[in-house]
């Protein structure tokens, strides 16, 4: 381990590498201050951007993006109440009430620095936990893989939908798309409908373009909101490296609590950022020292979500990279990327691939450390992409959808099915069914699939294979556990709503 | 259209889609149809348990508020259509700064230097990045054959 890192590091802190972690999180940090592009539409959309690097420079470029634009998200929500990204709806509880109470360094400054420590500690854990669980996880049989698939794909649904039975057909649609093109063992073209295009199946990342991009714009750019721009609250009070300093003395413990707890959220799969602010937000309070200041503006609620969203960003790049399974969107466009890369995700990238991993992981880690800088200092600049009024970022991203698209295999077919997809995750939004599980069961599904087939042949067709052994069955149990979860869950809202109890914020 | 609405149509129209698929899954091989036919049944369960759900009032008290701006959202749709469909044929070049201009137009943006100057410099600088870069040839179309 040690030594694929030190040659990593040799990667990472070339000049190129430096670059491109700068370049990454600036750009992250961008994406994710504006309100309606979210960490996951930013990865997509630059996907197509790294094809054309080497695949270790290419992961360095997505990672920085990825931790950039989680943090980004509480810049706007701190300064104008607009979460950036859906990571930092708890953070506009304190954070913009700082701001009216003039404390909009302070909070800018709390916000990133526990930001930093929320990332550093993840990419710890991943750097840790993920070459010994890869050991493990390269036990697996066929078998083991298609229940590891199958639970990947229930409890995503289970946390990410909002009705069960709407998941699941999101879910179905994504198996469904998943299967076409050349059926993997026997080379079967399946509902290619004769179109040559569809033999080599569909692009992961063209449907997450599509899925992702496009329902957004066009839902932003319907309502007209804030199609004129918004006018950013002038800052007070600024705060010096020693005054923060003495603040998060006080506050620690939140830091660290918050940067766990996001990490152990951001290894289960379904659960992604959004939880984990708000069970950071929530947690902080309930051990704070001073409950009653929360959501008057108090710094320490401000740390107590933004070290727990940023913690998210290591932990779920653990189930990707030991697993192959996806926890949330953005991981899955991360898997799109390594898909087009030629890398298939999963145990055998540490064994084959160690410096492309290595790489990846180090460069979490260090860009956390340029993000300190990059958002120490310029927070107050990178807010000013708030100013950009949607009806021109809007068509800016409908060509970068659709040109983006087309550049991954040369080919408007492509950016049509992008096109196609993206009109239907916008009558999926008005229908109430999430994307989510459609993304991620065009991952799992094909790996379902191929696993449970190669499972049996092994077995010459005897399904009693599926069954044999500890871990199967501990999957087994854990799936009907997720199962049974989803539904009680969705019965008991159900339930307390139509007594009228609309109940608290929905997590 | 209330939710229960549409969540009726919804399942009728995967209802017909499962059982669509389901027909042409019937006529793969064994290995390759066995896992597409399992989707579309799973599809059809999932189709009567939607109906079946409309029935039971899940969505009492928590109708939301319709925004759907159908004018609006037809004619964005239809120019990002349109877009894509000249593209091939008159050409990056020519068709992206149109689109810029007329769908910022469309949406309201008065600001007339911006509106101009922005369409030209973005549609400059995303070739820049995808044929030096990365090295992909954007569609030319009328252009070629000049």
């Amino acid at each position: 381990m040690w030594g694929s890192l030190l040659e990593a590091f040799s990667t990472i802190f070339s000049f190129y590498g430096i670059f491109l972690m700068v370049f990454g999180v600036a750009g992250g940090i961008t994406i994710g201050a504006m309100p309606g592009l979210s960490a996951t539409m930013g990865v997509a959309l630059l996907i197509p951007i790294t094809f054309a690097m080497e695949p270790a420079y290419g992961l360095i470029l997505l990672g920085s993006i990825y931790i950039g634009a989680i943090y980004g998200g509480s810049i706007s929500a701190i300064l104008i109440r607009v979460p950036g990204t859906p990571a930092s709806v708890a953070t506009t509880l304190d954070g913009y009430p700082m701001t009216v109470n003039g404390d909009a360094d302070k909070a800018l400054k709390i916000s990133i620095t526990s930001s930093v420590v929320g990332g550093v500690i993840s990419a710890l854990a991943l750097l840790f936990i993920s070459p010994p669980l890869a050991m493990i996880a390269l036990e697996f049989g066929p078998s083991e893989y298609f229940w590891v698939a199958l639970f990947g794909l229930s409890i995503i649904v289970t946390l990410s939908a909002d009705n069960p039975i709407k998941g699941f057909i999101s879910a179905a649609l994504g198996l469904f798309v998943g299967t076409i093109g050349m059926d993997p063992l026997v080379g079967t073209a399946r509902f290619t409908f004769g179109n040559i295009n569809l033999l080599s199946g569909v692009q992961v990342i063209v449907l997450l373009i599509g899925l992702y991009s496009i329902p957004q714009v066009l839902e932003t750019l319907e309502s007209g909101e804030l199609s004129k721009g918004i006018s950013i609250m002038k800052r007070d009070r600024i705060i010096s490296i020693k005054e923060i300093w003495a603040e998060i003395k006080e506050i620690w413990p939140t830091y660290i609590r918050s940067s766990i707890l996001g990490t152990i959220i951001g290894i289960i799969p379904g659960a992604g950022a959004n939880i984990a602010s708000y069970v950071g937000y929530n947690e902080g309070k309930r051990w704070s020292k001073h409950p009653e200041k929360y959501g008057t503006g108090y710094s320490e609620g401000v740390a107590a979500s933004e070290a727990a969203n940023n913690g998210v960003t290591g932990g779920s790049l653990i189930p990707l990279l030991t697993l192959g399974v996806p926890g949330n969107g953005v991981t899955a466009v991360l898997i799109g990327g390594l898909l087009i890369q030629g890398l298939n995700p999963g145990p055998r990238l540490f064994a084959q691939n160690a410096d492309i991993v290595y790489s990846f992981m180090g460069a979490i880690l260090v860009g956390n450390f340029i993000m300190l800088v990059l958002g120490y200092y310029g927070a107050n600049l990178f807010v000013n992409v708030v100013k950009i009024p949607t009806s021109i970022l809007g068509p800016i991203i409908i060509v970068m959808s659709i040109v983006g698209s087309y550049a991954i295999q040369n080919s408007l077919f492509d950016a049509g099915l992008m096109l196609g997809f993206g009109l239907l995750g916008y009558l999926m939004r008005k229908l109430n069914i999430d994307s989510a599980p459609a993304v991620l069961a065009l991952i799992l599904g094909p790996m379902a699939e191929s696993n449970v087939r190669r499972a049996l042949l092994m077995s010459a067709g005897n399904p009693a294979i599926l069954f044999k052994g500890l871990i199967n069955w501990i999957l087994i149990i854990m799936i009907a556990g997720s199962f049974f979860f989803a539904f009680y869950s969705f019965y008991r809202e159900r339930k307390s709503k139509n007594n009228g109890n609309s109940g608290g914020a929905k997590v | 259209m209330k939710m229960a609405v549409k969540d009726k149509i919804t399942a009728v129209v995967i209802m017909i889609l499962s059982i669509a698929g389901y027909m042409v899954a019937r006529t793969y091989p064994m290995g390759a149809g066995a896992f597409s036919k399992s989707i579309f049944m799973g599809g059809f369960v999932l189709s009567i348990a939607l109906y079946i759900s409309t029935k039971m009032g899940l969505y009492k008290n928590q109708e939301k508020e319709e925004k759907i701006n159908s004018k609006r959202i037809s004619i964005i749709i239809g120019i990002t259509i349109l877009y894509f469909l000249l593209i091939e044929y008159i050409g990056y070049f020519i068709i992206t700064p149109l689109f810029l201009f007329s769908l910022t137009i469309f949406l309201g943006y008065k600001n007339r230097k911006v509106l101009f100057l922005y369409p030209l410099i973005f549609t400059a600088f995303l070739y820049l990045v995808f044929r030096l870069f990365l090295n992909v040839p954007l569609p030319l179309g009328i252009l070629a054959q000049i």
